[in-house]
């Protein structure tokens, strides 16, 4: 069953990329499992799941595996995934609201994508954040361990950014840490700023050290100038390729692309 | 033994006279009259002679009344009112403290100890009152409220301070390690070249006439802070530039405050010479310097010294008798460093909480 699943799941990725894409509302399915990577149960546990929340959060939430990403168009991971998007016409509502997280099993890629509200509620930072959460995971393969991190952290942006409060840099800080820091900040700028003052009107009397004001003509008489070369030395610095190599490692791609309504993604390895 | 001092009088009237510094000339206060230098120098020529011999027996012969026979003390006779004047033997001008009359000790500025120039003041007391209060800033926070006010100094005295004014060349040699370094791409390595260069200099540099202080009781940096005079006009010296003011012989001598000079003049030659060298690095190695003395001049130069005191402890201030440029330390009120402290502190925490700037800062972390 689960493999039959798998072959469909791929032929169908296939044939909607090559086809326009319909006006479908609702997604029939959240999850697909391409790479079988997940046994049945995990399969409709997290089905069921991605389907609560996108039912709940309208906005629909993704999980695609495949074997090697570049079977299903060109160009990075995050331009593939960007293709499998559009193509199956993910997302919901008129601004396509969705989040998809693509893992590409021969390479260890992946990306998380973001468009529409979904884009509006993982800011790069949130993205981070929750891949943070499922790379562990899926650095030890659990997979079905690092998908529920991935839907269970996406639902909680998701719920925040609909209640208005976006996760972004700070988010995690509570009311009493912000005092706290602020105190601290603020007494540490405060005594810097009223030392340096008192030093200032103290007015501290020294001692001359040069007497360039006596000098003769204002400048030196120089007598003897060499400059000898004595040898060359090398320093090569590798500089870091765009598609990164570290397991935890990634980078992150926002908006401007060519494709419309605009999408956000953070790809990298696992 | 009381020894002979000079007090300058008015050929008219007789009262005391004293030197204006905003004239140059010798003012009598009470009959308006003044009178040049030059006219008082040839009217007082032999008195002042007399008066150095006096001195210099008094020096020479043993003590008879025990006045001064600390070695550190000299009495003289006030010429006005009679009054026997201790002061130290350093002193070469006074004002008796009995009729307050401006008083010059010749034999202590004559022969080997007579000064080669005197700067005559061009500032009076007035305008070293002002510089003061100038001096303590409007806006000072942390200035006692007690300082700002006038009864608040104790003692403003215009003082010549004993100088010793060098004319040097110094040569040297300074080793250096340069180095300029280009950046390029090749591939995807960022390729960083660096030439390294041994580098050497070697030159020198004439001082004309480095100040140095010749007075122990002097602070060493307050007359180092107060620099520059301006020797264009320096004059040379005659006793008739003191009346009104103190004098103190030097009790340092010319060898003795030549290692201060010395150094200064060694910085500014390795300076000049390090910043000669043109490398995007440089890193001195070594440096060596010779001083050679081309000329010492002793001077008098002038200086207001203004003393107030606050919490049992004296504040010294010095103000350049002739550039007016002020100089001293200012005492702080701790509680109100801690108050303006408290509230500076709860006004950046509410800023920094509400403006959300400290979950900015978070964030980065």
């Amino acid at each position: 069953m689960k493999r039959f699943l798998s072959i469909l799941t791929a032929i169908l990725l296939l044939a909607l990329l090559t086809v326009p894409a319909s006006a479908a509302e609702t997604p029939w399915g959240c999850v697909y499992d391409a790479a079988e990577i997940l046994t049945d149960e995990e399969y409709r546990a997290l089905e069921d799941y991605a389907q609560k929340i996108t039912g709940e959060q309208q906005c629909a939430v993704y999980f695609v595996t495949v074997e090697d990403y570049r079977d299903y168009g060109t160009g990075t991971i995050f331009d593939v995934s960007m293709d499998i998007f559009e193509g199956n016409n993910f997302g919901m509502g008129e601004n396509r609201d969705g989040v998809m997280l693509l893992l590409s099993m021969d390479d260890r890629d992946y990306c998380l994508l973001a468009h529409g509200f979904g884009d509006t509620a993982l800011t790069d930072y949130g993205k981070d954040y929750i891949s943070e959460e499922f790379l562990d995971n899926f650095g030890d393969n659990d997979w079905y361990g690092g998908c529920m991190d991935y839907l269970t952290y996406t639902d909680a942006l998701l719920s925040q950014a609909r209640e208005g409060n976006v996760f972004d840099r700070g988010s995690r800080i509570t009311g009493g840490q912000l005092w706290l820091w602020s105190l601290l900040l603020g007494a540490g700028i405060a005594a810097a700023v009223c030392l340096i003052q008192r030093a200032m009107m103290r007015k501290k009397v020294r001692m001359q050290t040069g007497a360039l004001g006596y000098l003769e003509g204002g400048r030196a008489d120089i007598t003897r100038r060499s400059d000898r070369y004595t040898h060359t030395t090398e320093i090569r610095r590798e500089i870091k390729q765009e598609t990164g190599s570290g397991n935890s490692g990634g980078h992150s791609h926002s908006g401007g692309h060519s494709h419309s309504g605009g999408y956000s993604g953070k790809s990298g390895k696992f | 033994m009381a020894s002979e001092i000079t007090n300058y009088q008015c050929p008219a009237c007789t009262a005391p006279l004293r030197f204006d510094g905003e004239s140059g000339k010798l003012v009598c206060d009470f009959c308006a009259s003044t009178y040049t230098v030059a006219e008082i120098e040839a009217l007082y020529a032999e008195k002042d002679k007399a008066a150095a011999e006096a001195s210099q027996k008094a020096e020479a012969a043993p003590d008879a009344d025990g006045w001064d026979t600390d070695e550190n003390l000299r009495a003289y006779q006030c010429p006005t009112c009679g009054a026997e004047l201790i002061t130290e033997k350093t002193t070469a001008a006074t004002a008796c403290p009995y009729c307050g009359n401006p008083t010059v000790v010749p034999g202590q500025l004559t022969g080997s100890l007579k000064p080669d120039y005197v700067l005559p003041f061009k500032l009076d007391k007035e305008e070293a009152v002002k510089a003061l209060h100038k001096h303590y800033g409007r806006r000072n926070f942390y200035l006692p409220r007690l300082f700002r006010s006038d009864n608040h100094i104790e003692k403003v005295q215009g003082v010549y301070v004993p100088f010793w004014l060098y004319d040097t060349e110094v040569s040297g040699a300074g080793r250096y390690e340069g180095t300029d370094s280009v950046t390029h791409r090749e591939g995807n390595f960022e390729v960083t070249r660096t030439m390294h260069y041994d580098v050497a200099r070697e030159g020198s540099a004439r001082f004309d006439k480095v100040p140095v202080d010749g007075s122990k009781k002097m602070p060493d940096n307050y007359m180092d802070a107060l620099e520059p005079f301006d020797y264009t006009q320096l004059k040379p010296f005659s006793t008739a530039y003191l009346p009104g003011f103190l004098a103190d012989r030097y009790d340092v001598s010319a060898e003795e405050a030549s290692p201060r000079m010395e150094a200064r003049c060694k910085d500014t030659l390795e300076y000049l010479l390090r910043s000669d060298v043109n490398h995007t690095m440089v890193t001195q190695e070594s440096f060596q310097a010779e001083v050679e003395k081309k000329g010492i001049y002793y001077a008098l130069l002038p200086v207001w010294m203004l003393t107030t005191k606050w919490r049992d402890k004296n504040y010294l201030f010095a103000m350049n008798g002739q550039t007016g440029k002020f100089v001293g330390e200012l005492p702080t009120d701790n509680a109100l460093f801690w108050r303006n402290l408290g509230i500076l502190t709860l006004i950046l925490t509410l800023v920094l909480r509400f403006s959300g700037i400290t979950r900015f800062l978070l964030g980065l972390f």
